[in-house]
């Protein structure tokens, strides 16, 4: 490559030109046109086409007497799925309660735990039964101590009963 | 209010309405009691736990009938005298005796020496008290009849307790100006009536004089783990389960040994459900029944007698008495949840 000095020197209206733009900076768009200048022509995808379309389309109203031509035709090819009919305050009424059921049945005074005691206990209870034999005997069989001790508590008085 | 929000509103209270009248049933409880023992008609669930005092909690001079009732269905009839300075002394004397069919007679000596040995504890023990509110609200459910009953002249309240644990219910009347339990009926499982008293006569401006304060006929001491064992001459077991909702435990030691030479001292455990006792005790066993290694199933023995149970026999090595106005088999699940401490 040789080096041609005369086509580095601008001309002076130019080199005017230039210095007077100095406090001017480019506008932000000007990167993104070069930058798609340099990616050549690419295809956009289809749906963003029609994406851009209906933003730019805007809101229209449609023709009116449009919706009563199609509605037999959209009856005809849509499946009829409701059961029956449920009033939509109702079925607020109806979740709110289902709310506090539910919050009632998580609460500590829900009777699953009272249950849970029980079972607690009935399983404890097996449990001894399978350890000790139990033999009834008659009051007056009991040692002196534990004669007392049911005395204490309420246990006869009577003669033979309790010691 | 916007109108949508109104009839929601509205539209909510009539299906919470619906379902009210729906849940009700025919004997009048809620869902959360036990439909074992239904109360009768005219009461209602209670929502705050009545005031109770304990009789010996003021100046007071009452009369009462005790009943118990054997299995067979005989009844043993005390009739006592109470009283209580409301400073801890107290003192149950017994007047007459019966049996429900003949008409009261007077104790025989025998008898009023074994009620005089007794009185504390059957004035503290045998007599329904609400001595923890919070057990007592936790075991029981509690229903109120509506309207004032009168107990020996005084305005009182009667009060159903549904047992949670089956253990049987209760009934007790109690003075609406005193917080007093002036009646009571206790109930086996099966809701016969096992034990019953009721004032009839209420005194609380009662003139103290003469009274003789009962003692306690066996010292006792404050049981600690780490001094008392040597004075028991055993090292007693830990309860590490109460049971049906029994609790609160107080334990002593009792020096039986200072009094009655031939009775071993005795560590005793008094737990309460809020409103029975249960007395859970241990001694050094005889040497009878001590139990040769490799034996698995434990035997011990059991008796009611006037509504109370009691349950004795070799435990983990110590001799244990369990004693009180519940089953039998539940007071076998107190002696098998004793521990080696």
């Amino acid at each position: 490559m040789t080096h041609q000095p005369e086509n580095d020197r601008l001309s002076k209206e130019l080199e005017e030109a230039f210095r007077s733009l100095a406090n001017v900076s480019a506008p932000p768009e000007l990167a993104d046109r070069v930058r798609l200048s340099h990616l050549g022509s690419e295809k956009a995808p289809a749906e963003l086409w029609d994406r851009v379309e209906m933003a730019a389309f805007g809101k229209v109203e449609a023709p009116e007497g449009l919706w009563e031509k199609v509605l037999p035709e959209v009856k005809r090819q849509s499946w009829t799925t409701r059961v029956f009919r449920f009033p939509r305050r109702l079925a607020a009424a109806a979740a709110i309660m289902l709310a506090v059921g539910i919050g009632y049945g998580l609460s500590p005074w829900a009777q699953p735990q009272q249950d849970m005691r029980m079972a607690e206990y009935a399983a404890l209870k097996e449990e001894a039964l399978s350890q000790y034999v139990l033999i009834e005997v008659e009051p007056n069989e009991l040692s002196s101590s534990a004669a007392t001790m049911a005395g204490s508590l309420g246990g006869s008085l009577k003669p033979g009963g309790l010691k | 209010m916007r109108p949508e929000i109104s009839r929601l509103w509205t539209s909510t209270l009539v299906l919470l309405g619906l379902t009210a009248i729906t849940s009700c049933r025919p004997d009048s409880l809620s869902y959360s009691s036990d439909t074992s023992t239904a109360p009768g008609s005219g009461m209602v669930a209670v929502d705050e736990m009545p005031m109770v005092n304990g009789i010996s909690s003021l100046p007071i001079r009452m009369e009462w009938e005790f009943t118990s009732t054997e299995a067979d269905g005989s009844e043993e009839h005390l009739f006592e005298t109470f009283h209580a300075d409301g400073t801890g002394n107290i003192a149950l004397d017994l007047t007459l005796t019966g049996d429900g069919v003949s008409a009261p007679i007077a104790p025989t000596p025998d008898i009023d020496l074994l009620h005089h040995n007794r009185q504390i504890y059957l004035a503290l023990y045998r007599n329904l008290s609400v001595t923890d509110p919070l057990l007592a609200e936790a075991n029981y459910i509690w229903f109120e009849t509506l309207g004032t009953q009168t107990i020996a002249g005084q305005p009182c309240t009667e009060f159903y307790l549904d047992s949670h644990f089956g253990v049987g219910d209760a009934k007790l009347w109690i003075d609406q100006n005193t917080g007093l339990i002036l009646a009571w009926t206790l109930y086996d499982p099966a809701d016969v009536e096992i034990q019953n008293l009721q004032a009839t006569l209420v005194d609380y401006q009662p003139n103290l004089s003469g009274v003789t304060w009962a003692v306690p006929q066996v010292p006792s001491q404050p049981y600690d783990p780490k001094t008392s064992n040597r004075t028991l001459g055993f090292k007693p077991h830990r309860q590490v389960y109460g049971g049906p909702g029994f609790d609160s435990e107080v334990q002593t030691m009792l020096i039986t040994q200072s009094q009655f030479p031939g009775v071993k001292n005795m560590h005793l455990n008094m737990l309460t459900d809020g409103l029975r006792t249960v007395f859970v005790a241990q001694q050094r066993p005889p040497e009878w029944a001590l139990q040769p290694k490799g034996f698995r199933m434990g035997t011990v023995s059991f008796a009611r007698v006037g509504g109370v149970s009691v349950l004795e026999g070799l435990v983990a090595g110590n001799w244990v008495f369990c004693v009180g106005s519940i089953p039998a088999d539940d007071l076998l699940v107190l002696a098998n949840s004793l521990r080696r401490r």
